[in-house]
């Protein structure tokens, strides 16, 4: 990754709030307020089937098992993991009021307020990991209890209208599922207000995938060839898909693994898989005592457990980075502090400006205020949001319109040439002479809009494409 | 796998040997008639035996019903793969021959190879996404060789629109069908609400129904645990123990395809599918015995008829039986009836039109009910659903109609029974032989109405009804018959095909409940001329029977008219010899008659206990 440079969206927003604040009396701290958001790391949120394997996959991100998937309160109420210290928590209730979580050797085992009056839990702790990110994890949906997806909803869906205080607003989604998203899934999915580029795939449980362990194919390799299937069907609504093994990426990521573990391992290598099998269901005598053998099997599963015995031999630390190279977690990883994390800082400017425009309607330093939002918006820094954000009303308004096409590849595009969709060699001139082409045809193209969201889009495409014709 | 299916094939039943020693004994007696109708019940394809794997959406229903015939791919799977009509394993047969598969549509069948059943079966199959295509097939049937469930044909239930409660109504034990219903549930987590309805929606039949916990490989620290779990939770729910077994599906087809010997059964052991096939085999033997219990009955019936005859004989002989005058008063009477058989027959015109009035009342309430819950269906679920699944929704339609006109024809049947054959015919054999009459008869024909809403042409399919009787050979692939086949349907059963227009289905709902309400429409014209033809059948078919059994009473009597005369002339010795015979041939008729009531006491008693418990010892010898 780059070495942190300052980021020019959030200078232009930082000198608007500056600009704010010069305003005097509650301006200042509502400044101060839509700073917090600002300067806080975006938001991201793991949605996904009850059971699909959020909480684990948390613990594999966090390097730390916080969620603990065992404990049943925690995973009926929506947590938000962020960095910090010391390590604590606080419930949220549905009336705003903050509670001291008690926590026993860094673990919450009570929560002070009944489930259903918890608005989410806010857990702090020390983590690199999540320095540049915060972590939602939520209860899971369609789960057989009703209740539990309401909570889902409330956080999600109904947070963005409760109070600025309760409300988990979130910059970019993970979801989860397991073989193929049910269709209501990703209606709900879409409901959630986000747009495939800051919205990621995750094929989770990928070492049990098709037949598992056992099945001629192998499962982590099936899951990947699925995973790209997945990602072309599902392409309005998810940047791509990543096959993950959570819980090989969770034992690898929170040092679980001992020599100990390693060496009972090595000890299981002779034994042909069915026999394999058939011991670990037993509790008959082997090679290794029975609840060593569960011990590893809640490690490293099924799959872990038949493939990892021969390398094994070599010791804790080569098995552990052979966890994390079949896990998947480092490809996550990587999406995630890039591409996923460039979008949700995309999604939280307009959501700051959105603050903005709000401040406009209750102040009575409107015009003032509204002159510096523009400013804000019309910065040539802004470029990105501002396609975001009619991305985003795009795909709302009309998700058919060749215009979205045009909107994500300026978006996506790291060069000119990506840009404009050419390849990325092409010669100097023809990129300016695609741009100019491009520009013509969006002037065309605003003779005759259909709606609002496009009119506002072909203004900003047309600026885009006007910097790139230059 | 050998041609034992079950430990039960092993000795000579008690009751087939029973059947086939006092059968000896009846056909002595020129009983024929009743000889050959138990022999024919007894029969071992009469009954047909199945299991129905069900289950919500991605549990495995498909790569268990592989996995219960040993043969792995077999029936299409994959973690792409739904399936969207039900498919049945069954043995193959002399017409149905191993390696080709058979696709059911609404007006005819068509023979495809294996591998093609993922294109016409499956969500994403090649034809069913096809959106040129009119017709889709509602059932697929695969005859396969050395099925490791024997002879059982197993019935894998379509993925698309989750576990269908109705589906629960399956289980069934009579004498003609076996069914048990196997539910799939995951490994990964206890049993889910639906699944829990859906157990106590099969009511009193669980003791048919197993539970069975698949992917057992891929949660080997949990399985157990939750095979507990869910037991526990069913005996909460339904204070009764359920079965539940644990299942890997891939060690099972591993193991199937090892070399046979110890090695593939210790796999097969362990895979769990062992204990799955024991159990479901033992359901069905509860049911095996329902034939044999039908066959005694019958056996039992003639045994009683030719034991009151000879007991007539030896009154006679001794001197004290029913005098000359007497007979020939008997005699006289049924002279009288046959001058008057016009009246007989005026009586039995009246009792049919009063019967069919009666079925057709049952057949409409039948229809409507139909036209109601699909009114209600459509309404609720909205065409998208609809349109995400048509083949799933026409196969749904199909069997609902299907379902309603056998019910309609058992129904009738029924009625033609209890209200006219029984109380004009004392013997077993006169019904059984009219029935088979009328349903051989019907199995030739073929209804068909054209077009149904022709009036909106471009809009609808230019719809066909066919129906007809199926023979019993292709029972096997149909499903959901069990509940309405009553006395009637012992050869076949109602056939009906209803080219459920898919472009029906595409367009709006106004246009799909119009075609409803046409289908409902033709339909009900459609059964009724059936019945009318099975009315049609029926009649001289008693008549003759009636007029038959008239004639050979007449002659017995004036048979007996003569014995009476001849023994009164006969000198001591003569008359000595004959009662010998005869009381000898009594004493035997008595033996076999307290081995009968002595058998039926056996295999009734070890109903209750087999149900319960999967082991049932063989009924004593």
């Amino acid at each position: 990754m780059a070495a942190p440079t300052p980021d020019p969206i959030a200078g232009v927003l930082d000198q608007s709030l500056h600009a704010v604040a010069a305003l005097g009396g509650t301006l200042v701290d509502e400044a101060n307020r839509i700073g917090t958001i600002l300067w806080s790391p975006p938001r991201i949120v793991i949605v996904g089937r009850l059971k699909a394997g959020k909480s684990t996959l948390v613990n594999a991100l966090l390097g730390a098992p916080v969620a603990e998937t065992a404990a049943l309160e925690a995973t009926r109420v929506v947590a938000v993991y962020q960095d910090g210290a010391p390590s604590r928590a606080e419930v949220i209730d549905l009336t705003g009021a903050r509670h001291q979580v008690p926590m026993v050797r860094g673990q919450v085992t009570e929560l002070p307020v009944a489930a259903d009056q918890v608005a989410y839990l806010h857990r702090w702790l020390p983590s690199a990991a999540i320095r540049d990110l915060t972590l939602i994890d939520t209860p899971g949906l369609a789960t057989l209890t009703a209740e539990n997806e309401a909570a889902t909803r409330r956080v999600l869906i109904d947070g963005f209208e409760q109070t600025r205080t309760a409300s988990v607003d979130a910059d970019a989604a993970v979801f989860l599922f397991d073989s193929t998203p049910r269709a209501d899934e990703v209606a709900f999915l879409k409901q959630l207000g986000f747009t495939p580029l800051n919205t990621l795939g995750v094929l989770s449980r990928a070492d049990g995938f098709g037949e598992g362990a056992l099945g001629r194919r192998d499962p982590l390799e099936h899951a990947a060839a699925h995973a790209r299937t997945l990602a072309n069907q599902l392409a309005d609504t998810v940047a791509t898909v990543i096959p993950i093994s959570g819980l090989m990426a969770q034992t690898s990521r929170t040092g679980a693994l001992t020599e100990a573990d390693a060496a009972a391992l090595h000890a299981l290598a002779r034994l042909r898989p069915l026999e394999l099998v058939e011991l670990l269901e037993s509790e008959a005598p082997g090679p290794v005592d029975p609840d060593i053998r569960g011990r590893l099997l809640d490690l490293v599963g099924e799959y872990g457990l038949i493939n990892g015995r021969a390398l094994a031999q070599r010791g804790a630390a080569t098995l552990n980075r052979w966890l994390v190279d079949r896990s998947g977690i480092a490809a996550l990883q990587q999406i995630l502090h890039t591409s996923l994390t460039q979008f949700a800082g995309l999604q939280r400017a307009n959501r700051i400006l959105g603050q903005f425009d709000q401040l406009a309607y209750t102040h009575p330093a409107r015009e003032q205020i509204r002159a510096i939002a523009y400013q804000a918006r019309i910065h040539p820094a802004l470029r990105p949001v501002a396609l975001f954000t009619d991305l985003h009303r795009m795909l709302d308004a009309d998700p058919t319109s060749p215009l979205i096409g045009d909107l994500r590849r300026l978006l996506v595009g790291t060069t000119p040439a990506a840009r404009l969709g050419l390849p990325p060699h092409a010669p100097a001139g023809q990129v300016q002479a695609t741009a100019h082409a491009k520009l013509q045809a969006a002037h065309a193209q605003a003779m005759s809009t259909m709606t609002a969201a496009e009119d506002g889009a072909l203004i900003t495409v047309i600026a885009a494409y006007t910097d790139l014709a230059r | 796998m050998g041609g034992s299916v079950s430990p039960r094939d092993a000795p000579v039943p008690p009751a087939a040997a029973f059947v086939t020693s006092a059968g000896a004994v009846l056909r002595a007696y020129k009983h024929d008639g009743v000889a050959d109708l138990a022999e024919q019940k007894l029969a071992p394809d009469r009954q047909v035996r199945s299991v129905v794997v069900v289950g919500e959406v991605k549990r495995g229903k498909s790569s268990l019903v592989n996995a219960l015939v040993g043969q792995r791919d077999l029936v299409p799977v994959g973690v792409d793969v739904t399936s969207t009509i039900s498919v049945s394993v069954t043995p193959q047969t002399p017409e149905f021959p191993a390696g080709r598969a058979h696709l059911l549509f609404p007006d005819r069948t068509r023979e495809v190879d294996v591998g093609e059943i993922a294109d016409w079966a499956t969500v994403d199959g090649h034809h069913v996404r096809d959106p040129q295509i009119d017709s889709l097939p509602t059932r697929a049937i695969i005859p396969i060789a050395g099925s490791a469930m024997g002879k059982v044909t197993v019935v894998d239930t379509p993925g698309v629109g989750g576990l269908d409660p109705s589906l629960s109504h399956l289980v069934v034990a009579s004498a003609q069908q076996a069914c048990v219903v196997v539910i799939v549930c995951d490994a990964s987590s206890t049993l889910t609400a639906p699944e829990m309805a859906f157990v106590k929606e099969a009511g009193a039949s669980v003791d048919a129904l197993i539970v069975a916990v698949t992917k057992t490989d891929k949660n080997i620290r949990r399985w157990k645990t939750i095979v507990n779990e869910n037991k526990r939770l069913l005996r909460e729910h339904l204070q009764r123990e359920v079965t539940v077994l644990g299942v890997s599906s891939v060690r099972a087809v591993i193991a199937a395809g090892m070399a046979p010997g110890p090695a593939r059964e210790h796999a097969e052991a362990m895979s769990g599918i062992t204990a799955l096939r024991t159990e479901i085999h033992a359901r069905l033997a509860v049911a095996e015995q329902l034939p044999g219990l039908d066959a005694v009955r019958t056996t039992l019936e003639g045994l009683r008829s030719v034991q009151a005859q000879v007991a007539g004989e030896i009154a006679v002989i001794e001197g004290r039986g029913t005098s000359v005058p007497d007979l020939t008063a008997e005699l006289e009477r049924l002279r009288d009836l046959k001058a008057h058989s016009l009246e007989w027959e005026q009586y039995l015109a009246r009792d049919l039109s009063m019967i069919r009035g009666k079925a057709v009342t049952d057949l409409e309430r039948r229809l409507d009910d139909i036209r109601d819950s699909w009114t209600t269906r459509i309404n609720k679920n909205g065409m998208e659903v609809l349109r995400r699944s048509p083949q799933k929704f026409t196969a749904d339609m199909h069997s609902d109609l299907q379902l309603a006109m056998a019910g309609a024809l058992a129904g009738f049947l029924q009625l033609l029974h209890d209200d006219i054959v029984a109380p004009r015919f004392s013997s077993e054999v006169i019904w059984s032989q009219v029935c088979d009459q009328i349903l051989s008869e019907l199995s030739d024909r073929r209804i068909e109405t054209h077009q149904v809403g022709s009036k909106r042409q471009g809009l609808f399919d230019p719809s066909m009804l066919t129906m007809g009787v199926m023979g019993s050979s292709m029972i096997g692939g149909i499903i959901g018959l069990s509940t309405v086949i009553g006395v009637g349907a012992v050869v076949g059963t109602v056939w009906v095909g209803v080219n459920v227009g898919f472009r029906a289905m595409r367009s709006g709902k106004t246009n799909l409940l119009t075609w409803l309400r046409e289908t409902i429409g033709t339909t009900k014209v459609a059964t009724t001329r059936l019945l009318d033809q099975a009315m049609a059948q029926a009649r001289p078919e008693i008549v003759l029977r009636y007029r038959e059994s008239l004639r050979t009473s007449i002659a017995e009597l004036q048979q007996q008219i003569t014995t009476t005369k001849d023994t009164a002339d006969a000198d001591a010795a003569a008359r000595t010899k004959t009662l010998t015979r005869l009381s000898n041939n009594a004493a035997i008729i008595d033996k076999k008659i307290t081995e009968a009531n002595a058998l039926l006491a056996d295999l009734t008693a070890a109903r209750p206990a087999s149900a319960a418990a999967p082991a049932t010892p063989a009924g004593g010898l």
